[in-house]
Parts: C-alpha cells; sequence; structure tokens
C-alpha cells in the first residue's frame, strides 16, 4: 500500500524533517502515528497525500512510483484517500452537507446518491441537526466530525487523519475511533497521527514513531493489566 | 457544465464586480463602431441600387438671359442630342412638380418655389452593361447645349463605398482591440479570482479535483459576468443607435431611412454578446490550467 525508500525531507533550506525513511504499511494496515509535536507527523502525512514531495529518495502509493504521476494522475490518487487535515479546512461558505459531499461531486458521482448518502453518514457522527449549518456556526469538535466524514465519504483506500481526536472529547473519540476501526475492517488502510496516548492504549494498533528523522515501528500496546 | 453549483464563493470577489462594466463599456465601443459600419454598407448598397445606372442632366436656369433660347427649348435640344448617343436607353425630362417635390424639405411646399428659377431635369437610363464614356459625354452635351450639366453618380458613389470600406475597417480593428484588451483583463481578473480562493482551490485539488474541473467553476463565472457585460454594452448601443436615427430622422426623413435599411447585418450587433462569453470561457481557462500547474 504504501513503501518508503530512503526517504529524506527538508523545507526550503531548513533543517533535515526525515533521512532515509524506510518503511512500509501493507494494505488493510491500521496504525498510530506519534512522535513529539514537531517530530515530523503531518509532514509525513503531507508526503502521503503528495501535498509535498520527498527531497530525497521516493516512494510508492498503492501500486504507483509517485514521482512518475502526472497531475491527472495525481488527481486520481487523492480520490482513493481519505485525509482529515489537522486543520480541518472545511469550505466556509458550504453547509456541512455540501463540505461532506465535495469529494463524491468533485468524483462525478450523481447528485441523488450523494444527498442521502452524506445525510446518513453526518447522522452517523452525530450531526444529524446539523446538516445545512455552515462550519462557523458548529463548534471545534463537530466541524471536526464533519472534516472526518468528508475523508471517509468515498470509502476510501488510504485513510490519513491528522490527530482527528484533537478537539473531540473522549466520548466522540472513541466514537470516531470506532468508525475508523469500521472502515478498516471493510480493507481501508489508516494511518492516524495522535499524541493522545489514552486511544493508543485503548484501540491496541501497532504504531509509528518518529525518532531521529526516521520511524520506528511499533507493536500494539499491551493491555494494561496483561 | 455553465450553470452548476459552485464550489467557490466567487459572488464575494471584488475584482470580477468590474468585470461586466469594462466589458460592457468596451464591447458599447465596438457595437457603435459596428452600427457605423453596418449603416454605412447599407446605405450605399441602396444608393448604388438606386443610382448605378442613373445618370441625370440639369438645364441650369438664367442662361435664358444671355442666350435666346428657354430653357424648355434647351431640354429639348438636349433630349435630341442625348437619344442618339449610343449606350442611352432612355432621356426623359423629369416634369417640373417632382423636382419641385425633391427640393421640398429645403424650400417647403409654398407658392414660392414656383417662382424660383430651377433647374430641370432629364434623367438618362443607359443601357445595362453599356460602356458610356460619361466624362467624354458631359463635355460634350455642356458643349452642344448651353446650362446643360451631366451629373454622374458613379465617382462619388465610389468614394462613398471607399468611405464606407474604411468605416468597416475601423470597426475590425476596434473589435480587435477590444477582444485583446477583453482578454487582458478577464486575465486578470481570472488570476485575481484564483489568487483569492487559493485556499479553497488547494483543499479542492486536495480531495481530487482535476485542473479542469476547478477551471470549470471559474470559467462558469468568468462566462456569466463577460456575457452579462456584454449584453449590457449591446443594449446600450442599440438604443444610442435608435436615438441618434430617431434624431436623424427628425430632421432629415429620407435622407437616413434607418428602418429602410433594416437587414440581417443588423443581427451582427448581437455577435458581442456569444463572442465575449466565448472569450472569457477560453480565457480563463487558459490561465486557470496554466497557473495551476505553475502553482504545484
Ligand atoms: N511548511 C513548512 N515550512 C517550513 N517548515 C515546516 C513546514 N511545515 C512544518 N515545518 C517544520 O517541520 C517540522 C515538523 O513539523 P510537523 O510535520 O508539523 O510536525 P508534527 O505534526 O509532528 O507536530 C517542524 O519543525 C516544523 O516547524
Ligand atoms: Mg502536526
Amino acid at each position: 500500500m504504501v513503501r518508503f525508500q530512503r526517504v529524506g525531507l527538508r523545507y526550503g533550506n531548513g533543517p533535515e524533517i526525515f533521512r532515509d525513511l524506510t518503511f512500509s504499511l501493507p494494505p488493510g494496515s491500521f496504525h498510530f502515528l506519534v512522535g513529539p509535536s514537531g517530530a515530523g507527523k503531518s509532514s509525513l502525512l503531507k508526503l502521503l497525500y503528495l501535498a509535498i514531495r520527498p527531497s530525497s529518495g521516493t516512494f510508492s502509493l498503492l501500486g504507483r512510483d509517485v514521482a512518475s504521476l502526472d497531475r491527472e494522475e495525481v488527481a486520481m490518487m487523492r480520490r482513493r484517500m481519505g485525509v482529515v487535515f489537522q486543520d480541518f479546512r472545511l469550505l466556509d461558505h458550504l453547509s456541512a452537507l455540501d463540505n461532506v459531499a465535495l469529494p463524491l461531486r468533485v468524483a462525478g458521482a450523481k447528485e441523488e446518491q450523494v444527498r442521502s448518502h452524506v445525510a446518513e453518514l453526518l447522522a452517523w457522527v452525530g450531526l444529524a441537526d446539523h446538516i445545512h449549518s455552515l462550519p462557523a456556526t458548529l463548534s471545534g469538535g463537530q466541524q471536526q466530525r464533519v472534516a472526518i466524514a468528508r475523508a471517509v465519504i468515498t470509502r476510501p483506500n488510504l485513510l490519513l487523519a491528522d490527530e482527528p481526536t484533537g478537539n473531540v472529547d473522549d466520548m466522540i473519540g472513541v466514537r470516531l475511533m470506532y468508525l475508523f476501526d469500521e472502515l478498516n475492517k471493510l480493507g481501508t488502510t489508516v494511518v492516524i497521527a495522535t499524541h493522545n496516548e489514552g486511544l493508543v492504549q485503548r484501540f491496541r494498533h501497532p504504531q509509528l514513531r518518529i525518532e531521529n528523522r526516521g520511524v520506528r515501528l511499533v507493536p500494539p500496546a499491551a493491555r494494561a493489566t496483561a | 457544465m455553465l450553470f452548476r453549483r459552485s464550489d467557490l464563493p466567487l459572488d464575494r470577489d471584488p475584482a470580477g464586480g468590474f468585470l461586466p462594466w469594462i466589458v460592457g463599456l468596451m464591447v458599447y465601443l465596438a457595437a457603435l463602431a459596428l452600427a457605423g459600419a453596418v449603416l454605412a454598407d447599407g446605405l450605399v448598397e441602396r444608393w448604388r441600387s438606386d443610382l448605378a445606372d442613373a445618370v441625370t442632366v440639369q438645364i441650369m436656369p438664367g442662361a435664358d438671359e444671355q442666350g435666346a433660347q428657354t430653357q424648355a427649348d434647351r431640354v429639348e435640344e438636349a433630349v435630341r442630342f442625348l437619344a442618339v448617343v449610343p449606350g442611352v436607353a432612355s432621356a426623359k425630362p423629369l416634369p417640373q412638380e417632382d423636382v419641385l417635390r425633391l427640393l421640398e424639405p429645403w424650400l417647403g411646399s409654398g407658392s414660392i418655389a414656383e417662382d424660383l428659377p430651377l433647374p430641370a431635369l432629364i434623367a438618362i437610363e443607359l443601357i445595362p452593361g453599356a460602356q458610356v464614356d460619361l466624362a467624354d459625354l458631359k463635355h460634350r452635351l455642356a458643349e452642344a447645349v448651353p446650362g446643360a450639366v451631366l451629373e454622374d453618380h458613379k465617382p462619388w458613389l465610389g468614394d462613398l463605398a471607399r468611405l464606407a470600406r474604411g468605416i468597416e475597417i475601423l470597426a475590425i480593428v476596434t473589435m480587435a482591440l477590444v477582444a485583446f484588451a477583453s482578454v487582458l483583463t478577464i486575465v486578470f481578473v481570472s488570476r485575481s479570482a484564483l489568487a483569492q480562493h487559493q485556499e479553497v482551490i488547494q483543499v479542492l485539488s486536495l480531495i481530487g479535483a482535476r485542473d479542469s474541473y476547478i477551471a470549470a467553476q471559474l470559467q462558469a463565472y468568468s462566462f456569466r459576468l463577460a456575457t452579462l457585460g456584454a449584453a449590457l454594452g449591446v443594449a446600450l448601443a442599440l438604443a444610442t443607435v435608435l436615438a441618434g436615427s430617431a434624431l436623424l430622422g427628425r430632421a432629415e426623413t429620407g435622407l437616413l431611412p434607418l428602418a429602410q435599411s433594416f437587414s440581417w447585418r443588423w443581427l451582427l450587433l448581437l455577435l458581442p454578446v456569444p463572442a465575449a462569453g466565448l472569450i472569457a470561457l477560453a480565457t480563463t481557462r487558459a490561465t486557470v490550467l496554466r497557473q495551476l500547474r505553475r502553482m504545484a
């Protein structure tokens, strides 16, 4: 699904964020991406959703070497991914429904399917009463759930989420994690950047831990009562 | 493609707000130039069909005092002279009432006109296609009949045609300049819309929108604005032409019969509307696609 080979990354002339980054994620896997703030969690996800390119080395995604993709192919690749951005990136002038519908519409889906599908998902994430609300009228946690709904509406092959439970209380955080688990069971490969230790402990998935400008694969957290 | 729901909040663009006005103003000028060309063309055509083979001879009054003959005698003499000229089909004196009627707009219909010394007119019809050396004929006629002046319309019809051609070229140049200026304006507006909505566009791109999808949104937007502006400009130009012809019509009935010179050519005045729309569409598309490739 994802295979990094000696990937290096730096922003402009800044310090190296990654050096010789080598790892791979098998299809259908579920990983937490952990590390202290500023370690490069968001940067690694940006590489994965093709917003930035490696300064050195290369990687493959969904079976394609990303260096070889043209703009059209990048767009097609992104349609097979869902991304929850750390800052949500909702479109302010569109309702929750239209925001969540966007990936479907961009991909040319039929309008009848879009509406019912989107309303159903918004209900699932607890926003049934806010379908027509603009993002600005929603709380941070509600906006985050809109962002998550937008990321999963297409049932992507690869789901990338940047601190997706940062703004919601634990109850909802857990509910969202179940949503990700559910998608994962349907075959979606999931990578979730988080520094919520509670979630990492509770949902025992392997971790990609960013250390020394590289990543270390850590097996699932042991049960506290083991 | 053109009336789809928009993902970009383009209606709030400050740069877009003035696009219809600029396009409208430019289209107004272009449409006026076009109207001038159509009008001139129509006039030339009408006058040509009326006058092409028409030659008139004026027998000037006043010569009566110098010579022994009366004006009527000289008309008869001129008719006799002309009748035998090769290429002339007929030469008929115009009844004096007709001459008076021709002069009515200037002199009024009172009895003063009847007392004035007026030229007598002889209408000559040429055999269609006949090559008659009118300059030579004019010379010989003047020698044979005192006070006879042959009026050939061909030279000034030629001048008029050249003038019409000039106006046509002017109209084409104006249209080209207006199209060019429109393209520049639309490039500017498209770029400013792109910059204004860079974040939204980036999100669209990150969730899998093709460049052409993003371009389509901006295309629809500038198509609407440019079409609106062009419609405005054309409407104003038509109003101007109609107002102008009403004024002229009151002053000189018969000289600028706009209504009579109506033809399919007036439909040309509508041309700027689809043209502006298509230019806006193509320009925005090209600009957006180029900028998106550059941004990545
Ligand atoms: N666009 C950028 N330009 C320059 N430096 C950046 C940019 N984005 C992130 N960085 C730097 O890269 C490092 C990693 O940042 P980030 O990937 O956001 O870490 P995390 O998400 O783990 O907190 C930080 O030092 C940050 O300052
Ligand atoms: Mg981050």
